[in-house]
């Protein structure tokens, strides 16, 4: 588990144990249980944005960003106080109830529940929460889980307009 | 974060799908949920495929806005695979194989917010 107090690149990682652990830090991760264990782990776990936030604002092809699907869960864990404004997350994990994810242990929410992380969005989506193996090119090796997310389609963008767009969640 | 849309393709009976990029720029975050991040880049390349028939999921408008089953779509419980890889200033990681098998992935069409 994430040593207390761990600084990297001068972002606070807060020490707390949790099976819903969302803020390892990625290498501290990887380093933490390498050092216990024939493999690390790495969470490759993507953006998600704090309540008001977009999903990754990054505007590949310029196009308008979409809104977050108004869903959130709140990341205050017993422990685990999330810096502001990340409390609450717009991030939900669809998997049947009571599984888990392989590497991280993540919760699944259920089966109802929406893998878009986008909002006034009718497209196709795929999904999937993706684990196997990695290498550094010290040649480390490490366990790997990716939460990925594709939605492809129409929706209506922060500029209140009805645009045509792909997303990706990493 | 927006992607090219010929990144990603779906069958025409929407029973498989691709995702392929190259070199594609995105913040590296750390960990989640952070506010600090630094640019890198990834690669991956996964194929989903449809393990079962499409059913019905989400509740639709007749449950809150804000409740985890406000969305209808039609979905299939499907598998993923793939491999993938990412780079940032000191650090670069390449992976196996990665698959979905041990948790779950699904693909479909579906809608929300407004489109309910």
């Amino acid at each position: 588990m994430v040593e207390p107090g761990v600084v990297w690149k001068g972002a606070a990682v807060p020490a707390r144990e949790s099976a819903f652990d969302l803020s390892m830090n990625r290498r501290t991760f990887l380093t933490g249980v390498g050092a216990a264990a024939a493999a690390g782990s790495v969470a490759a776990v993507g953006v998600a944005a704090p309540v008001g936030a977009t999903n990754g604002a990054s505007n590949f092809g310029g196009k308008p960003a979409p809104k977050p699907i108004p869903q959130v869960i709140d990341t205050a864990e017993p422990g685990f106080v999330p810096p502001d404004p990340f409390r609450f997350i717009h991030w939900l994990l669809p998997g049947p109830e009571g599984s888990a994810t392989q590497i991280l242990g993540l919760p699944g929410f259920g089966l109802d529940v929406d893998p878009s992380l986008i909002t006034d969005y009718h497209g196709f989506t795929a999904y999937a929460v993706l684990a196997g193996s990695a290498r550094d090119t010290t040649g480390a090796m490490y366990d790997t889980e990716l939460d990925l997310r594709v939605m492809q389609g129409e929706y209506i963008g922060e500029d209140g307009g009805t645009h045509y767009g792909t997303f990706g969640f990493f | 974060m927006e992607i090219p849309d010929d990144s990603f393709t779906v069958n025409g009976d929407g029973s498989g799908a691709r995702l392929r990029v190259n070199d594609l720029p995105i913040p590296d975050t750390f960990f989640f949920s952070n506010n600090v991040s630094v640019a890198a880049e990834i690669d991956l390349d996964v194929r989903w495929r449809a393990t079962a028939a499409p059913v019905t999921r989400g509740f639709g408008n007749t449950v809150p806005p804000d409740d985890f089953g406000a969305f209808l779509g039609e979905f299939s419980d499907a598998s993923a695979r793939g491999t993938g890889g990412g780079r940032e200033t000191g650090f670069s990681f390449t992976t196996g194989s990665l698959t979905a098998s041990g948790f779950f992935a699904e693909l479909g069409y579906e809608r929300n917010g407004v489109f309910l």
